[in-house]
């Protein structure tokens, strides 16, 4: 630990590590990140974003909850107003069931950048676990106009209100929220209830199905089905399809069930046509959402296995380009 | 005669009421006593020499991280609770088993915290691959029977009412096959006075056909326990009690088989709805809840999704474990708590009257605080006597090297302790459990029950592969209680099913009579409340399953009393 304030070459000695820690982050090296951003910590205390940073790591890839927090107390004391730091020891105090501590933490962060999206949906889901409602759907309510495309924000607005038994509002909210997402399944779920409430008993009938549907289409993703159980996931695709056919997600499941059935085909005919149907359905997912990389991953795969070079080397640079626009806009938030 | 002017009954009751000794718990102490945990494990010593073996080979078979469970009740009706432990050993049809002789264990409790291996003497040591089981007078002769859950056929233990017990499972039809049973509930569903047995199944599983499953970490793959999900499910069974000592299987005439992709592993019997009958709550691993209402006639309508159990706030189907009943918010209706896997919260089903259920976990702030653990046995219980249902979780995960794939988790895991604060919002008091709560154990079964007399409520943990935990309240400055036996004379021997309610300083109190609850096991028929400070209980009130009513007033705290059905 250095004493005292450190030099300008040890404060260049610890951004040194602090880059090191940020590269090995990016490598998924944990541990060697911990490493340097504790030794450019060692080097300069005050270096905030290694402590924010080493915070994240523990967290984030190690899932160590006190060392994670020992850090972004560390990062607060060097700077109380850090939002990042503020955010997420709001986080994990959330997590932990600390609500009155994290309520402070979150109310901090966000007078502090009133923009910040992941403050305001914690800071309104600890509201909510305070029982103070109104105040929990008004940061829900902020959080929807920052990101007005993301479906959570409505989905919690929602919540809030099926608490307040406002239903009306619960069911434009969930509704919004639906509308962003087509497969919300926990949206359908409550939209079911507050329906039920308002005496739309057709409407809930039908919440209630596709809730169902999309139930029958979760499970662990190490389970390999048996073919009548790949059939009986088909047939839930297909039906939720009808009733919602601009679930992108779904016919990406429908296309891993027709990939599956493939496997499981009693002919070489079956098979081919399981397949094509299979490709007809990513291709229909990534229609629907052209940033559909699951989709997009299984049809290069499936373009190899089926000896389409071509047409897999094509899918492959629009991989690449989504991947790096991804990790582009990742970098654009860490930095916000 | 009006149903709650049983003067006769009052009469009879006072006549009957025996008190137990109440040993020093604060009450009327002026001088306070010295802060200590709430909590202090009592194993050593007491002469419980149990401890549960899985029998593990490496191979990850699921049945062998799933068990066992425990039971509290007085075998010998000598007036306290003796303890049964159910056990693990070979699994059956496991090449390379490891050969270790082991049987369930029976205690009985001597007094002061001492306990004696009764197992041979009393004949219960049953043999089988050992999950759970519960409690109940069967044949109505006055002494309490055994039934006892396996990884194979089942086994029904008669009490012959001298201290040892017969084998009355194939008499009674009730060993349900070679399937894998595990929780298991004694209720009476058609009102005829005999107790009907609910058993829970959770999945076809083969172990020399079984499939297995592994994980890749760091490039190598390593074996691990299969989630369910690879399984199909085995669908329950309700037996019907004809009164002659035998059974049959009504499953499917009862209503109870519409849904065949259960995964049963909690259950419990209670008459959410409060028209007087017990309805069925059953909590499966990652499949929807099931909920089966009453209909009153001894048949059952699936409200699973209208009744808001089946999936949690966000419409998800949980892993569900443990399972208790208690009304926590005070509204005199009983509400469920249902312990899951890590990742997933506790959740807690209140219930807004006629048994439609809201998710009330977040803002009774036990959902965030259990997402690091895995819940297998839960039980709401007044453990400070202050007048409200307190609840204690007992964590454990199934897999052993879970630290291999997620650093965050460990095996063993430490037991959560919340309380109440009246008005169904808990707070989180595990550290102030002291290290009887706080250390980390593979726990599986809890039965609650007042183990030392003293009137409070303790628990009993069975732990996976190691001894169990005999968790003594010791709690500082507790509340009043008082504590009812009941004795059914229509009803059921026991009153499986009673509903108590009592009222003093203005407050009103719900309590049940429930048989099999948390995971796997049974804790002590005897119905307990806290009364806080208050030294009379004005009116108690019992709803017999029969559907007679008894009304007692003005009755002492600090002890039981034991209540007879009146005949009228």
């Amino acid at each position: 630990m250095a004493c005292g304030d450190p030099s300008d070459e040890e404060r260049s000695r610890a951004r040194l590590h602090l880059d090191a820690g940020l590269t090995a982050l990016r490598r998924q090296e944990v541990d060697e990140a911990i490493e340097e951003l504790t030794a450019a910590i060692a080097i300069d205390p005050d270096l905030l974003e290694a402590r924010y940073r080493l915070g994240l790591a523990h967290l984030t890839n190690k899932s160590d909850v006190p060392a994670a927090r020992e850090a972004l107390e560390a990062a607060i004391q060097v700077d109380p107003d850090h939002v990042p730091s503020l955010v997420k020891l709001g986080e994990i105090e959330f997590n932990l069931g600390e609500y009155e501590s994290a309520r402070e933490h979150l109310l901090h962060a966000t007078s502090l950048d009133p923009g910040s999206f992941v403050g305001l949906m914690f800071l309104g889901k600890v509201f909510d676990r305070l029982q103070d409602w109104e105040r929990a759907a008004d940061a829900f309510l902020r959080a929807a106009e920052i990101l007005p495309d993301r479906a959570s924000a409505r989905f919690w607005l929602g919540l809030i209100r099926t608490r307040q038994e406002r239903w009306i509002e619960a069911a434009e909210a969930l509704e919004a929220a639906i509308e962003r997402e087509r497969s919300h399944s926990s949206a359908y779920h409550q939209l079911s209830r507050v329906q039920r409430e308002l005496g739309r008993a057709e409407a809930a009938e039908r919440s209630t199905r596709i809730h169902a549907l999309l139930q029958e289409l979760t499970g662990d993703i190490r389970v390999r089905f048996e073919r009548p159980e790949l059939l009986q996931r088909r047939d839930a695709a297909l039906e939720l399809l009808e009733l919602v056919p601009d679930a992108a997600n779904v016919r990406l499941t429908l296309g891993d069930t027709y990939l599956q059935l493939a496997e499981s085909a009693p002919t070489s005919g079956v098979k081919a046509q399981a397949i094509r149907k299979a490709e007809g359905a990513y291709l229909e997912a990534v229609t629907l959402n052209p940033d559909e990389v699951i989709a997009r991953a299984r049809l290069r795969l499936l373009y190899e296995q089926t000896g389409r070079p071509e047409e897999a080397e094509a899918m492959t640079a629009v991989l690449e380009r989504l991947r790096e626009e991804s990790m582009a806009r990742r970098e654009e938030e860490d930095v916000r | 005669m009006s149903r709650f002017g049983g003067s006769g009954f009052n009469a009879r009751c006072v006549a009957l009421c025996l008190s137990i000794s109440i040993l020093a718990t604060g009450c009327g102490d002026e001088t306070p006593p010295a802060p200590q945990d709430w909590f202090v494990d009592r194993l050593a010593g007491s002469g419980i020499d149990f401890r549960h073996v899985t029998g593990a080979t490496g191979q990850k078979h699921l049945p062998e991280t799933m068990g066992s469970g425990v039971a509290l009740f007085d075998y010998d009706r000598d007036g306290d609770l003796d303890c049964y432990f159910v056990q693990g050993g070979n699994l059956p049809g496991l090449q390379g088993s490891p050969g270790v002789q082991t049987t369930n264990r029976l205690y009985r409790n001597e007094g002061g915290l001492r306990f004696v291996d009764v197992t041979e003497e009393a004949g219960v040591g049953d043999d089988g691959y050992g999950m759970g089981c519960v409690v109940g007078d069967i044949d109505g002769d006055g002494d309490l029977d055994l039934y006892v859950t396996n990884f194979g056929p089942n086994r029904l233990y008669l009490n012959r009412g001298d201290g040892t017990f017969e084998d009355g499972t194939e008499k009674a039809g009730v060993g349900a096959g070679a399937s894998w049973s595990s929780s298991a509930v004694f209720f009476d569903a058609d009102g005829d006075g005999h107790l009907d047995l609910y058993v829970c199944q959770y999945v076809v599983y083969r172990v020399g056909l079984s499939r297995t499953c592994e994980d890749r970490i760091e490039g190598k793959l390593v074996r691990s326990y299969c989630h369910p999900d690879v399984f199909p499910a085995a669908p329950d069974v309700l037996f019907r009690n004809r009164g002659d000592g035998t059974f049959e299987d009504i499953t499917k005439e009862a209503g109870v088989y519409e849904r065949e992709n259960g995964k049963g592993l909690g259950v419990v019997a209670s008459d959410v709805d409060g028209d007087g009958d017990c309805d069925l709550l059953v909590a499966n691993d990652s499949k929807p809840n099931f909920f089966y209402r009453n209909l009153g006639d001894g048949t059952f309508r699936d409200d699973s999704d209208t009744s808001g159990f089946a999936y949690n706030e966000l419409g998800e189907a949980e892993a569900g474990m443990g399972i208790d009943a208690g009304d926590v918010d005070g509204d005199g209706d009983f509400d469920l708590i249902l312990v899951h896997y890590t990742m997933e919260t506790n959740t807690l089903y209140l219930n807004e009257g006629d048994a439609i259920f809201r998710d009330g976990t977040g803002p009774a702030r036990i959902g965030e605080p259990s997402l690091m653990y895995l819940g297998f046995g839960a039980g709401f219980a007044d453990l400070d006597n202050d007048g409200d249902l307190d609840l204690h979780i007992a964590n454990g995960h199934i897999m052993d090297n879970v630290g291999m794939f997620y650093s965050s988790q460990s095996f063993a895991q430490p037991d959560l302790l919340f309380e109440n604060d009246g008005e169904g919002r808990f707070q989180n008091r595990s550290t102030e459990g002291g290290p009887a709560i706080q250390t980390p154990r593979v726990s599986r079964g809890t039965a609650f029950g007042d183990l030392d007399g003293d009137g409070d409520i303790d628990i009993v943990v069975q732990n996976s592969n190691a001894a169990p935990a005999l968790l003594i309240n010791q709690k500082a400055g507790i509340g009043r209680w008082i504590a009812f036996d009941l004795v059914g004379t229509k009803s059921n021997r026991d009153g499986i099913g009673a509903r108590v309610t009592i009222e003093h300083g203005g407050r009103t109190q719900v309590e049940e009579c429930r048989s099999g609850t948390s995971y796997l096991s049974h804790s002590a028929l005897r119905v307990h409340f806290g009364v806080g400070s208050s030294t009379r209980v004005d009116r108690v009130r019992v709803r017999w399953p029969s559907g007679q009513e008894d009304l007692i007033e003005s009755l002492e705290v600090d002890r039981m009393h034991r209540l007879i059905e009146t005949e009228e």
